[in-house]
């Protein structure tokens, strides 16, 4: 079968050259109701990811640029005291929307990382006593950049479980590079985007991800891979079940994005670092296992 | 705080309601009332999305009912009051429902008012109720448990569940040990008794005539006698008032058994009556065990019989020569004076050469040739009763006929007697055995004769056939055949009907022959037969323990069934998939652990190019069976096999 999202895929490919698995990654997650964090340098593209995903799917879209001094109500929004009504008018933040970037997110202060995220759990703000759900589909691109650490406040663990999956674009490969060279810079090409579906197909795309059959057999692997991490001396504390959870999300989404309405051993496999890898810490040191050092110790788990 | 019925109320309703439905005969109606207007009330409040009533009202219905179930015992709190009291807080119950514990407890009550049932009868149309009460309360249990199984899933899982508690109940019942008597010295409910009185006098009798209930039925180890054979000695009438007979109020035990030969073995199940007397077949031929035979050899209880009883007998069907029992004074006692004809009647009958026997040939010849009738509706008889029908009605039932036979046999001198009990039987071809109906009653003569002891004759038997009024035939004179014949007249649904009766009488005679009257003594016996037997507290200790073993056996083989199973159910896919991994191996093509079905095909095409369309064929089934939950899809499995199975690498 035909993999029924792959035009999406290769039109965000026309800006962002050689990268189609992190972006059906991305697609993955937003398909599957979760959020999403990028952990790269800057210059890599991932505006131009997050942007050309938002038009492909006619979504809204905003950047936030978090810095130290940034606040909660630069995010949310505020009342803001108007003179001509003579009363306190609320005015919506820039998270009002539909995608949103937040760009290196551990650059602000805890407390402005926490009103975005609880807003991306809840799907809602809360300000002056009076709750505001944000419009549907939210889909929340964080970007880290892992290299530049002074001032900066790192997400804790319980904070970062709240995304689902975390990528990392990577620079080009060769090829890719001299596209990218030869053809310029390819913003200019965003704003001839159309939309390719609607904020509507969306919503119902991710109700179609729910009903992807996981059968019996696949859940016990994917126990299997949580009683792994759990009782492996690699790593220092198991997976969550919350973990499995989203496990199983990611999974379904990816063999949608498949074309099957069903999923393999094969789609856990396809997903499975980008899962775990911001959730578990190799027992020793403490630091987060690489790309393919996790690849390599679910080999571990075999296929029942 | 206000608060709606519990979210399972209805099912919960729905158990108690089963649990209730087999008491509803023997509740007083405002019981019944009370019950399913709480219910019904509950049910309206579930619907409509109301509020419970508050707490109090709820306290003050509980006083209202122990009260009220206090003044209507009257101070005698037997068995019914205690299901009226069950019944009523039973029907309280789902005001109080708030988790999961008080749903258990409320089905649990249902099951225990099942059970309840079986005080007051253990019939077996009772018994297939509970089985049904079970099964379904059993089901509403599973639903209430698991709300997202459907109805019908939920019944067949409770099907499945009681069936599997068949074998255990099925030891229990036949090794535990029989508790004599019944439970907790509850009576079986006191119904309307009818039967043989102790008095007769003409026309006593001929308010059974139309009686169709059953009396006893009967079954023979061999074959069963004809009809006309079959007497059954009940009482035995010797004193004569004037007008009517009564029974000896001082009868003595019998000391010897009456002689006779072919003897045959029987068993009797008696419907109660609640008196004391027992039927046998003329003649007893052994001494019974626990019940008392009497001088003119009826058998008698030693209690009243108020529950159906079941007794085993052996009589002789044949009587020969001679009687240890001689007659006494009594059975030619007459009163002085009343029914002037008849004594000189008999006077005439007396003569120089007459003996017993030419007295007895003289009445019944006379019965036979002069105009005497049979008839159910004989008219009333005068201050003389004997003399109004011999001389003046000559129409009458068997007592009449037997009454003045008897009369008239000691105004001879010849020493007489009336017994009363049923003659003949109609037999139930779906279980060969005999079913007496009151209608049945009958009551006929002995005669003392020297040497020959007593010896039975029915005058009623003498009337010449066409002086017996049409469709009476069957009345008083037993003849089966004529039975079956007569009723099987009246079409084909009463012919089925007919049919549909007895074969329903023919099961209940096997639920009370084979387990309600199992008894310890049956138990006794059943188990001898494996060589087990049962006197002492050691062999009872080692038949407990050999029941153990036998259900913790059918325990373990349940597990071993349960497991088997659940290997079976994941087998077939899985199966042949590792068939097929292992023809792959074989060419030197093998799977990593962790390599799922799509990836090891397409690192096995790459490796055999040639092999690809044989490898992505059986891979998508095996996708399809494995992960797209097509599990089901037998011509999909059978697909798969195929593929497996021809795969030649």
């Amino acid at each position: 079968m035909d993999r029924p999202f792959e035009d999406i895929v290769d039109r965000v490919s026309q800006v962002i050259y050689g990268k189609k698995k992190q972006i059906r990654l991305a697609l993955t997650c937003l398909f599957a109701g979760g959020h999403l964090l990028i952990e790269d340098r800057p210059g890599i593209g991932k505006t131009t990811l997050a942007k050309a995903l938002s038009r492909c799917l006619g979504l809204e879209f905003t950047r936030i640029q978090y810095t130290s001094d940034l606040l909660p109500a630069d995010v949310l929004g505020a009342a803001v005291f108007e003179q001509h009504s003579s009363s306190f008018v609320f005015h919506p933040g820039p998270i009002f929307t539909q995608v949103l970037l937040a760009d290196e997110i551990n650059r602000a202060t805890p407390k402005t990382q926490s009103a975005l995220l609880e807003a991306m759990e809840e799907k809602q703000v809360t300000t002056e006593g009076q709750t505001r759900p944000l419009p549907k589909p939210f889909f929340v691109i964080a970007t880290l950049n892992p290299i530049e650490q002074a001032g900066t406040y790192a997400l804790p663990e319980s904070q970062l479980d709240r995304f689902l999956l975390r990528i990392s674009i990577g620079y080009p490969d060769r090829e890719a590079e001299n596209m990218l060279l030869r053809a310029g810079d390819t913003k200019d090409n965003l704003s001839v985007f159309p939309p390719m579906i609607s904020s509507e197909e969306v919503t119902r795309i991710r109700e179609n991800v729910k009903q992807v059959h996981m059968s019996d057999a696949l859940l016990e692997y994917v126990q299997d891979i949580l009683d792994f991490t759990r009782t492996s001396p690699h790593f220092h504390t198991g997976l969550s079940p919350r973990a499995g959870l989203a496990i199983l999300r990611t999974a379904r989404a990816w063999a949608l994005l498949d074309g099957r309405a069903h999923g393999l051993p094969e789609d856990i496999q396809a997903i499975l670092p980008y899962v775990v890898g911001h959730r578990l810490h190799a027992a020793d040191s403490f630091r987060e296992y690489t790309f393919d050092k996790l690849l390599g110790l679910f080999r571990e788990v075999p296929v029942p | 705080m206000k608060t709606r019925p519990d979210r399972h109320i209805r099912p919960l309703v729905a158990a108690l309601l089963m649990g209730m439905a087999p008491h509803i005969m023997d509740l007083p109606l405002w019981i019944n009332l009370w019950c399913l207007g709480i219910w019904s009330g509950i049910l309206l409040i579930d619907v409509k999305k109301w509020f419970l009533p508050p707490r109090w009202l709820w306290l003050i219905l509980v006083v209202i009912a122990f009260t009220a179930i206090i003044a209507s015992a009257r101070g005698r709190f037997d068995s019914d009051s205690g299901i009226g009291l069950l019944c009523l807080m039973a029907s309280l119950k789902p005001f109080e429902i708030k988790g999961h514990r008080d749903r258990m407890i409320t089905l649990f009550l249902a099951y225990f008012m099942v059970i309840a049932s079986l005080f007051f009868s253990s019939s077996l149309g009772m018994t297939v109720y509970l089985f049904v009460a079970v099964l379904v309360i059993t089901g509403l249990l599973i639903r209430v448990n698991h709300p997202d199984m459907g109805l019908s899933p939920g019944l067949r899982l409770s099907i499945i569940i009681v069936a599997q508690a068949i074998p255990l109940a099925l030891i229990l019942f036949t090794v535990f040990p029989r508790i004599q008597g019944s439970l907790w010295g509850v009576q079986q409910k006191k119904t309307v008794l009818t039967g043989l009185s102790s008095t007769l006098y003409p026309g006593s009798m001929t308010n059974l005539v139309a009686n169709k209930a059953v009396a006893f039925r009967v079954s023979f180890d061999s074959k069963i006698p004809g009809s006309s054979e079959l007497y059954w000695r009940g009482m035995v009438f010797q004193m004569f008032d004037g007008k009517g007979w009564r029974l000896d109020p001082d009868p003595a035990l019998a000391s010897q058994l009456p002689p006779g030969e072919s003897p045959v073995r029987y068993e009797v199940i008696l419907e109660p009556h609640n008196e004391r007397w027992m039927f046998v077949l003329d003649l007893p031929a052994t001494f019974p065990v626990g019940y008392d035979l009497m001088a003119d050899y009826t058998l008698m209880a030693k209690e009243k019989i108020i529950a159906k009883k079941r007794y085993g007998f052996v009589s002789n069907m044949v009587h020969t020569a001679g009687d240890p029992e001689h007659w006494d004074n009594r059975s030619v006692l007459l009163p002085l004076k009343g029914n002037p004809l008849a004594q000189a009647l008999a006077r005439s009958l007396q003569g120089e050469k007459a003996t017993p026997q030419t007295i007895v040939d003289g009445v019944l010849s006379m019965i036979h040739n002069q105009e005497f009738y049979y008839s159910l509706d004989p008219p009333l008889l005068g201050k003389d009763p004997v003399d109004d029908f011999l001389f003046n009605t000559r129409s009458g039932y068997c007592e009449h006929y037997a009454s003045a036979f008897v009369f008239l046999m000691r105004a001879a001198g010849v020493p007489a007697r009336i017994v009363s009990g049923y003659l003949g039987g109609e037999v139930n071809p779906y279980g060969n055995y005999v079913i007496v109906r009151q209608s049945q009653a009958h009551a006929w003569a002995e005669v003392w004769m020297e040497n020959r002891g007593w010896i039975r004759v029915d005058p009623t038997a003498a009337i010449a056939r066409e002086r017996v009024e049409t469709g009476t035939l069957q009345l008083g004179l037993g003849n089966m055949d004529q039975n079956l014949v007569d009723e099987g007249d009246g079409g084909f649904f009463k012919g089925l009907g007919k049919n549909v009766q007895l074969g329903w009488d023919a099961l209940n005679f096997l639920w009370y022959s084979k387990v309600v009257g199992y008894t310890a003594q049956s138990q006794k016996r059943f188990l001898e037969r494996f060589g087990l037997s049962l006197s002492t507290l050691g062999d009872w200790i080692k038949i407990m323990g050999l029941a153990t073993l036998l259900m913790g056996c059918l325990t373990a083989l349940f597990y071993l069934g349960l497991s088997l199973k659940h290997r079976h159910k994941i087998d077939p896919v899985v199966k042949n998939y590792l068939i097929f991994l292992k023809k792959m191996g074989k060419i030197g093509i093998q799977r990593l652990p962790h390599e799922g079905p799509q990836d090891f095909a397409e690192t096995a095409s790459c490796k055999r190019k040639d092999l690809r369309p044989d490898i992505s064929g059986i891979t998508r089934l095996y996708i399809l069976l494995r992960y797209a939950g097509k599990n089901m899809d037998k011509n999909l499995l059978r697909d798969f096999k195929d593929l497996v199975k021809r795969f030649r690498p």
